[in-house]
């Protein structure tokens, strides 16, 4: 991490204006990985290099006009996510919204017809996250099952998790409502129950 | 509120805000449902293990570097 002049977020951004190397390695530093993560939930490994950088060059462009009315991070990972976006809109990628927040067939058929449960909930032999990841077959599991969420219930989850975002600056990024948000988040970790609840059962990996 | 509802809403729920009523119609649901107690507890346990499978990343100095260079490769001006 490069001496930091530039911890506050104006010295950091006059120093971007400046062109000063030292502010560009510090904003490299603090935002690159988050950017490549966002952007890897979109269109995966392959391209999200190209993405981070077409990122930048456009957040370089567009610093002067920068307002501040949200954080610089924020303001970054917005400009991945539309870059990201874009791309997939003009591949014709693009999860549509409602197929993503819609109730997964298979989790509602675990309800009857008044919404009660059809069976038992399966008991999991473990209380703790490391109880969890104890077993590597279930944690590389599970990093399949967040490698194929689809775009925005990746984006939400890596967000909230790896970023610690709230969702107010989750829906400012990906531009989606608060409501809209939740449900995205909970779809995505009900993947990831799934994934746990089926290898719980069965001892064996099922992403899908 | 149903088993399907309160599964729905585990989120809404365990990451707040909530209102009064949601409260109660939440904690008179697990009072009476062991099932959804259950889920309950397993999602909380989902929710604990985000961080530990989704770790912050940041790159090396060499990798610092090389995303420099290529900005610099394109000698960007703000406009």
């Amino acid at each position: 991490m490069p001496e930091s002049v530039f911890t506050d977020e104006p010295s950091l951004i006059q120093g971007l204006l400046d062109q000063h190397d030292d502010a560009y390695r510090y904003a490299i530093h603090a935002h690159q990985g988050s950017m490549l993560q966002l952007a890897k939930s979109f269109v995966g490994d392959r391209y999200a290099d190209e993405i981070v950088q077409e990122a930048w060059l456009s957040v370089l462009k567009a610093l002067p006009r920068f307002e501040g009315r949200s954080s610089l991070r924020t303001w970054l990972l917005r400009i991945v996510a539309n870059e990201a976006k874009s791309r997939l809109r003009r591949e014709k990628r693009l999860t549509s919204l409602d197929a993503l927040i819609a109730v997964d067939p298979q989790f509602a058929d675990k309800f009857d017809g008044r919404g009660h449960w059809q069976g038992p909930v399966t008991s999991w032999q473990a209380d703790s996250p490391e109880a969890l990841l104890s077993s590597e077959q279930l944690q590389s599991c599970l990093d399949e099952t967040v490698d194929k969420l689809p775009d925005l219930q990746a984006a939400t989850l890596r967000l909230k998790e790896q970023q610690g975002l709230g969702f107010a600056d989750i829906c400012n990024i990906l531009e989606v409502s608060e409501s809209n948000c939740r449900v995205l988040l909970h779809r995505a970790r009900t993947r990831l129950y799934k994934t746990i609840e089926h290898f719980q059962l069965t001892g064996e990996c099922r992403t899908s | 509120m149903s088993c399907k509802q309160t599964a729905e809403d585990a989120t809404n729920y365990l990451e707040g805000p909530n209102t009064f009523g949601r409260r109660i119609a939440h904690y008179f649901h697990l009072l009476m449902c062991y099932r959804c107690r259950r889920f309950y507890r397993q999602m909380k346990l989902v929710i604990r293990l985000g961080p530990s499978i989704l770790p912050a990343q940041t790159p090396s100095d060499a990798e610092v570097e090389a995303v420099l260079a290529k900005l610099k490769a394109v000698n960007i001006r703000p406009s």
